[in-house]
């Protein structure tokens, strides 16, 4: 009877550990699959065993929690605010950490940068107001009307005067068709633009289009 | 160009009906006949009587993909920018020595400093200049508020601008509903042939009564397809596509249907009798008020196509208009053609499209009557112009078609107006467009998208303003990075911000094309909104009379 009654209360005394004193765990806001600061360590180290360029993020994001966005998304976890305020569209600027990785091909490169465009899109319904690729990454990189970041101002990748470089080292070429489609071309392995090798993010005809021939053919009109 | 799709969410089927009105009427030209000659005789005797004396036609000029027009209109000698145009513009500055040669000096009747040429390829634009026939406007472009000179960036940030500034398609929608800080509703040209619908055409009717009150059929024609410049509100005006051609006949029915129609009656064959069934088909009536409506179209389209083929008629036979000699349009365009670009030309199917689709244009100036309207609006197009790489190599070839266009198009109404006494020289007038201007300063091989471009009007109603010599309206832009005119904060690239507003350049044209000053806001809403009055004299843009 006294064996009964010593397991029964050792055995409420662990239920009462249990319940009391639960295993220190991490707040959401800092697991790594939250935190952007520590996904992006884990991005860097992860690029860097790839022995991949390695772009980072590292803009010292405070992380504050949930935000009201002001572009009209509430609430949403995917962005985060940084220090100075601007709202930062992180799984935009974890794409852009990947962009030009040795495990891509370069025509993917295009496509990662239509990506980041498309976050924007997503929040304003248009690509920025812009003519040349530094009035893009402006936008970009938070000269818009929310602030929205969706490209870290400290990848590798941008040039001095802003410019987004292709893995090459020449600038993208960017050009509006029209609010919402923008076509992207490299300067491919030449470096020129207008010539064979270079990589296009457009297409005509619901065809992808690549090449000086086929550019040339089509003039790249607008037509009214 | 991607296959249009119904259903996608973007498009509701109001805005379906309202934007692909001409399309509707080329598909179903197409599908439809000009096989009845009664047809033909009809239309030509449906305007008997109506008074041609009033008649006016504006024709747009528009330069696909944004023209560079920095390289068109080009300060000279001792112009201030001149030094400014050499440094920056670096190898795409084209050089004193070929303007020379060229000899396209303008002889504007300004200041010593403000000396301008016009590219060396446009000679025959710059000898219609020095006569008086062809004005420029410099700066001119999409507003929806004036934005001063020297603007600060922070008052630059604040102000309402064109939607979508620098994407294609959107400063082309821009440029032709002139609303530019609001999504696409309607062309300027289609609010304008709204208005002139009901006749007499006002209340009272101060300018432009009876206009257009014997029409017969749409005073909105394009030759380049379905054009936003024309799509009037609600889709109440139908635009008409034409093609180089003219009406554009079924296939399979032979030359003029002469495979099933003879003698003014269907021929007893497989041709004549598709060709009645088909006309027998579309004849019925329907209770969908859809299906109804697709017959309505069809038959409005075989009324036109033979209201187009009269038209044409006029133009190319010397028996049935005031011409000397059949085909005498075309003998005028491959004459002017020739002459200008050095080539060989004997029939006008060897002329490229776009001169084509100015002579099908001027057909249709010429066979007026037939469409009864003492109003029309023409649009053409020429693209190539986004020349974001090797714009050396092809811009003066586009500039030569340019002007090779624009002279084409002066001689035949010059000859018009010789040969038919109810035309004056002064009754067409054709006005430039283009979706925007391109960088002052080159990227490696061209010129990128920018904003504030010149454009030219030309006509004998230029010339009737212009009589001591023609002169640049507008202000000329300082051609300076970080100038007075460059977009603040804009990358150093010379991107000049309008002076003139579209409104301003198009209320000027639409006062002369009888639209009444009353309406004009109606028209142009944007110029209630502290614009200069375009018809101050201060404002600079008297380059046509007002009546």
């Amino acid at each position: 009877m006294k064996k009964i009654a010593i397991f029964a209360l050792v055995t409420i005394a662990g239920l009462a550990v249990f319940f009391l004193f639960p295993r220190s765990s991490k707040s959401p806001a800092t697991t790594p699959e939250t935190d952007p600061v520590a996904a992006e360590e884990q991005e860097k180290d992860h690029a860097s065993h790839a022995g991949a360029p390695q772009p980072v993020y590292n803009p010292a994001i405070s992380i504050v929690g949930r935000k009201p966005y002001k572009t009209g998304i509430t609430n949403d976890q995917r962005v985060q605010q940084d220090k100075k305020g601007r709202n930062v569209v992180m799984e935009a600027v974890k794409i852009a950490n990947g962009l030009h990785s040795e495990d891509s091909a370069p025509e993917e490169d295009l496509e990662y940068i239509d990506q980041i465009l498309s976050f924007y899109r997503l929040s304003f319904q248009r690509n920025p107001v812009a003519a040349d690729n530094r009035m893009v990454m402006k936008a970009l990189l938070g000269e818009n009307p929310g602030n929205l970041v969706v490209f870290p101002f400290d990848h590798p990748s941008l040039d001095s005067t802003g410019q987004l470089l292709d893995r090459w080292g020449t600038p993208y070429f960017f050009h509006p068709l029209s609010g919402t489609k923008m076509e992207i071309f490299s300067a491919g392995p030449d470096k020129t633009l207008n010539t064979p090798d270079d990589i296009a993010w457009a297409e005509r005809d619901g065809k992808p289009l690549t090449g000086r021939e086929e550019i040339e053919d089509d003039q790249l009109d607008a037509k009214p | 160009m991607k296959p249009f799709d119904i259903h996608s969410p973007k498009w509701s089927r109001r805005k379906f009906l309202t934007r692909t009105g001409s399309a509707g009427f080329g598909i179903t030209g197409m599908a439809s006949a000009l096989t009845n000659l009664n047809l033909m005789q009809n239309a030509s005797a449906a305007t008997t009587g109506m008074n041609m004396g009033e008649y006016k036609a504006l024709v747009c000029f528009f330069l696909g993909g944004g023209c560079d027009t920095n390289n068109l209109l080009i300060p000279i000698g001792s112009h201030p920018g001149r030094a400014n145009y050499e440094d920056d513009r670096r190898f795409v500055a084209v050089s004193e020595n070929d303007i020379s040669n060229a000899g396209t000096e303008l002889d504007a009747p300004s200041a010593a400093n403000q000396q301008y040429a016009l590219h060396p390829s446009c000679q025959s634009m710059a000898q219609m200049f020095n006569d008086g026939e062809l004005a420029m406007v410099a700066n001119c472009g999409t507003l929806a508020v004036p934005i001063p000179e020297n603007v600060s960036l922070n008052e630059y940030n604040a102000t309402i601008k064109p939607i979508q500034l620098f994407s294609h398609s959107d400063q082309v929608n821009e440029w032709f509903s002139s609303i530019p800080q609001n999504p696409f509703v309607s062309g300027w040209a289609g609010r304008v042939a709204n208005l002139f619908r009901s006749a007499p055409y006002g209340d009272p009717a101060p300018d432009g009564q009876g206009i257009n009150k014997d029409s017969v059929a749409s005073m909105l024609i394009t030759a380049a397809g379905s054009t936003d410049l024309l799509v009037s509100p609600g889709g109440t005006i139908p635009q008409y596509a034409v093609s180089r051609a003219g009406a554009i006949s079924l296939v399979g029915y032979g030359t003029n249907y002469s495979s099933a129609v003879q003698g003014g009656a269907y021929t007893n064959n497989s041709a004549g009798r598709r060709l009645q069934a088909f006309e027998s088909v579309i004849n019925y009536e329907h209770e969908h008020i859809i299906e109804q409506s697709y017959a309505d179209v069809l038959k409005s389209a075989r009324e036109n196509e033979a209201l187009i083929g009269a038209a044409t008629n006029v133009a190319d036979s010397a028996a049935d208009g005031p011409f000397p000699s059949d085909n005498y349009l075309e003998t005028v365009f491959l004459n002017t053609y020739n002459g200008r670009i050095g080539t060989n030309f004997t029939v006008a199917t060897q002329l490229p499209a776009d001169v084509q689709e100015m002579l099908i244009t001027c057909k249709l100036i010429a066979g007026r009557e037939c469409l009864g309207n003492t109003r029309q609006v023409f649009f053409m197009n020429k693209g190539g112009f986004d020349n974001h790489a090797d714009i050396n190599d092809l811009l003066p070839g586009l500039l030569s078609d340019v002007d090779a266009i624009v002279a084409c198009f002066n001689e035949a109404m010059k000859a018009l107006a010789q040969y038919d006494s109810a035309f004056d020289y002064n009754m067409a007038t054709m006005f430039q467009a283009s979706d925007f201007n391109r960088t002052w300063t080159p990227n490696t091989s061209g010129t990128d998208h920018a904003w504030g471009t010149h454009v030219f009007i030309a006509g004998g109603a230029v010339a009737d303003a212009n009589a001591g010599g023609s002169k640049i309206y507008g202000k000329f832009p300082e051609l300076a990075i970080q100038g007075a005119n460059d977009i603040p904060g804009n990358n150093n690239r010379g991107r000049w911000i309008p002076q003139i507003s579209t409104d301003q350049y198009y209320a000027r044209l639409a006062k002369w094309f009888g639209v009444s000053s009353g309406d004009l806001e109606a028209i142009f809403p944007n110029l209630a909104n502290g614009f200069s009055s375009p018809f101050d004299p201060a404002t600079n843009l008297d380059f046509i009379g007002l009546t």
